[in-house]
């Protein structure tokens, strides 16, 4: 069982592809008709007839692939469905997020078709598209329906998908302002980080805690990232959730629906909201809308979702993971910067660092708040530093009790603790008791050959340090510093603080609007029995977080698995020597010259 | 010459215009205004009504509450600071409101059973629902099935408006704007669809879908109506929030009003 689970979660990491059956579809569409709806048109109903075979072909493919996490019923309730977050879905309910139905319809056959090809990014479903044949697909989609009988016998209603727009500046400004407008901030938070006023008590129809999609990580958007996957998002909203469908809302905007900018006033810049209001001036009064046809209307949405889809596709910054494991450290000169905003930090490629919750001991961990990390670093002679960013929707600088949830007991973890994924609402874990945390972890040597540390806190014999970054340090002025060094020989004790002496890491971090960026910065090469960094060689390096408010602490947390680091060799000096002796030759050559000719002019 | 002259006739127009956009403006969205559209519902005087209004019969009565006051949760509004002026004490949860008279409010009451297999007319009128200082004008309502469910945002916030009904299509829409309104319907019957808001996890709403006219919610003075019934033996339900559910089974005859209490205590 495990097998399959690790099988699942790692098919879930897999970057999701654009869809086969989409690229093939729309060039036979024509120009100009949205690759989703082309889709739509042609496959609404599935391509082989609803038979008794096909519905048995359906179950026996079911039980084979399907009954490990939706469960034998098609609850979402199968053997791992507990070790699973987001939790699989429940058929019997025919809720389906990711539709092209309006608001409340059951899905075309072809929507189901789309999520099971291509599976759910950031969640457990994996990729069905190479693994069942497209006949098999249509034939597991029969035998899911019969969960919900009645619920598919009315044909849905299409949702109002219209023409697609165009990106250009003009349409992402206009899509800002209607993030404003429409209130996306209200759950997303105002730089999308799902970090808004309302993004703590969300829960899904079946109760459990659903946090809002942090917009800047696209390739965790559940229905993919392409504008056309976000644009028919808010056009049917996803049913189950709290997003709405704002095909309507988008219709009506007008003037007097804005005169009270109140609620925009602590979210927004005065500069921001005069943009706003200026915007406004532009929109219909009540009466001028009234007057409008259902055509203008329906034109209007359309553009103002356009604009909107347009906008939130720009606030994915980094597509995402890429198999990249190296973080390249760059060379700099002179003092290495401390402050996340220093354009020289723009000189390092980032990595994009997935993490996962733990799983390995009790408790277990499945909803880590941060399960993605951008990591840059910058060394000069001396020195390296790295930059470490990730989105957090709350900063937790208080922290009640010692490092780890009881060092008292250092020696042996307690394995009773219970073995469940508690779904925590944040409000019910006060925010500020539990500090937001970070560890870089190092083995204690580079290692010979392929053999690392295990990379959840080394073993015995096989240590690793954990420069460990903590918030409430972090606004502590008296400490020099907001990381502790610690050793970690396996993560069945604690890990223990080096000793005062050895504590040799610098470091600092700010959060805002929803985002940690911390800096953590050694000596190049230290006295210390600890990892030295030398240039050309391939570093081991994992990473540990934690989100206070989240409830995480001790092994309630989200780690990586090793990546490198690597310091470029310097050029050889022959290089520096050739160009020195050509740039001489050329200087001498061209005085020899002017001398020369002004000998001659006298 | 001509603009002066016509100027009287402009003015007079936009009083016109600013009077009647004034009160449509001014009207209060309460628990009353929407039991004034349901009293609508009740006078099924339509053509097309199976009624004989000649023999029409009323149950009426009260819904009294017998015990302590519970005191309701504080909410915290503070995220929503145009709403959370709007309750000058703090705001509160609405499950138990006890009027001044001892009676119980926002009890929903209905002929439950005895109607057979008669069929009523779906009205066409639409019934409000209004989201007003992060609240919902009614919190309890009854409709019939298929009737529009006005909603209307009268907060500068944005809501949105999630029911969770189990034998209708639910729904998930968004209103931003102040002043919008979506129109939606229910079609099967159903006692509650809960209404709720995800963005303010403490607005919450119960709709009552009927496939018959009869319903009444007790307002401010814990009384309820049940008009123009044909004569006959009835099941008749309270229904509380908290406190779950009642019946009496009463009997009235050609044109018989008739009075029933219900009583509601908090279990102890």
């Amino acid at each position: 069982m495990k097998k399959i689970f690790l099988l699942l979660v790692g098919l879930a990491f897999k970057q999701r592809r654009s869809s086969i059956l989409c690229v093939l579809l729309a060039p036979a569409a024509g120009a100009g008709v949205l690759c989703v709806s082309a889709v739509n048109s042609l496959a609404q109903d599935a391509k082989i007839p609803e038979t008794p075979e096909n519905i048995e072909a359906g179950r026996k493919i079911y039980q084979e692939s399907c009954i490990f996490c939706h469960g034998e019923k098609g609850k979402g309730e199968g053997h791992i469905a507990d070790y699973l977050w987001p939790r699989p879905r429940d058929f019997t309910a025919a809720t389906f997020k990711l539709r092209t139905t309006a608001s409340g319809e059951v899905p075309f056959d072809s929507d189901l078709f789309q999520t099971i090809t291509n599976g759910i990014p950031g969640t457990a479903m994996p990729e069905w598209g190479s693994l069942l044949s497209e006949k098999e697909r249509w034939q597991v989609i029969h035998y899911i329906k019969t969960f919900a009988q009645g619920d598919y016998d009315e044909p849905p209603a299409k949702a109002n998908l219209g023409k697609k727009i165009g990106a250009s500046k003009e349409i992402i400004n206009e899509g800002k302002i209607l993030y404003a407008l429409m209130k996306c901030w209200q759950c997303h938070g105002k730089e999308g980080r799902g970090d808004g006023p309302s993004a703590y008590d969300l829960k899904d129809e079946w109760g459990f805690i659903i946090p809002p999609a942090d917009l800047t990580q696209g390739w965790k958007y559940r229905g993919g990232s392409r504008v056309e996957d976000i644009y028919t998002r808010f056009s049917t909203g996803m049913s189950g959730t709290p997003m709405p469908d704002f095909t309507d809302a988008a219709i009506f905007l007008n003037r007097e629906g804005y005169q009270n900018l109140t609620p925009f006033e602590p979210v927004y810049t005065e500069e921001e909201l005069q943009e706003i209001k200026t915007y406004i001036e532009t929109l219909p009064t009540l009466e001028e809308l009234g007057g409008f046809s259902e055509e203008k209307k329906a034109e209007l949405s359309n553009r103002r979702r356009w604009a909107l889809a347009h906008y939130i596709r720009s606030l994915i910054t980094v597509e995402g993971p890429n198999g990249d494991v190296v973080i390249k450290s760059e060379e700099v000169e002179g003092d290495l910067p401390m402050d996340p905003d220093n354009p020289l930090w723009e000189k390092a490629k980032p990595l994009i660092v997935p993490l996962t919750g733990q799983v390995i001991t009790k408790p277990r961990w499945q909803i880590p708040t941060v399960q993605t990390i951008f990591v840059r670093a910058l060394h000069n002679d001396q020195e390296i530093a790295f930059l470490v960013e990730w989105s957090d929707p709350s900063q937790d600088t208080l922290h009640e009790g010692s490092d780890w949830p009881s060092v008292g007991q250092t020696s042996t973890v307690d394995t009773e603790t219970e073995d469940t994924y508690p779904l925590l609402s944040r409000r019910e874990n006060p925010a500020g008791s539990r500090r937001d945390a970070l560890s870089i972890q190092f083995p204690t040597k580079i290692p010979v050959g392929p053999q690392k540390p295990y990379f959840f806190w080394g073993e015995k014999g096989n240590p690793v340090n954990l420069w460990h970054w903590k918030s409430d340090w972090q606004v502590d002025l008296e400490r020099e510093t907001p990381i502790e060094k610690f050793l970690a020989k396996g993560f069945r004790q604690w890990p223990e603080p080096e000793p005062p002496e050895s504590q040799n890491v610098e470091g600092s971090g700010i959060w805002r609007k929803g985002q940690w960026r911390v800096i953590l910065k050694r000596s190049l090469t230290t006295e210390e029995k600890e990892i030295q960094f030398e240039k050309g060689a391939f570093i081991p390096i994992a990473f540990q977080a934690w989100d206070g408010s989240n409830g995480e602490v001790g092994y309630r947390m989200s780690l990586s698995s090793w990546v490198y680091l690597l310091l470029p060799k310097a050029k050889s000096l022959r290089v520096y020597f050739n160009t020195l002796l050509g740039v001489i030759l050329a200087v001498g050559f061209e005085s020899w010259l002017v001398r020369r000719v002004r000998r001659k002019k006298n | 010459m001509k603009l002066q002259k016509n100027i009287p006739l402009v003015l007079f127009v936009f009083a016109v215009n600013s009077l009647v956009m004034g009160c449509g403006g001014k009207e209060e969205p309460s628990t009353q205004g929407a039991e004034s559209e349901g009293k609508k519902e009740t006078t099924t005087s339509e053509a097309t009504s199976p009624v004989d209004m000649a023999t029409a019969a009323t149950i009426n009565g009260k819904v009294l509450f017998e015990g302590t006051t519970p005191k309701m949760k504080k909410i915290d509004m503070a995220a929503e600071v145009t709403c959370q002026q709007m309750y000058p004490e703090g705001p509160r949860t609405e499950n138990v409101l006890v009027n001044e008279n001892g009676t119980l409010r926002n009890v929903f009451v209905y002929v439950k059973e005895g109607l057979g297999d008669m069929e009523f007319p779906t009205p066409k009128e639409s019934v409000l629902l209004d989201q007003k200082g992060c609240r919902y004008y009614p919190h309890v309502i009854g409709i019939q099935a298929g009737q529009p469910l006005k909603i209307r945002n009268s907060d500068p916030v944005a809501h949105n408006i999630h029911p969770k009904p189990k034998n209708s299509k639910s729904f998930n829409i968004s209103q931003p704007v102040q002043g919008m309104e979506t129109t939606k319907k229910f079609s099967k019957p159903e006692i509650m669809v809960p209404v709720s808001c995800d963005i303010h996890s403490w607005m919450s709403a119960y709709v009552a879908v009927l496939d018959h006219p009869y319903h009444s919610t007790t307002g401010t003075e814990g009384t309820f109506e049940l008009k123009s019934l044909p004569p006959g033996e009835y099941v008749i339900e309270a229904w509380h929030e908290e406190y779950g559910s009642q019946t009496q089974t009463i009997q009235v005859g050609e044109g018989e009003t008739k009075e029933i209490n219900f009583t509601f205590k908090p279990e102890t």
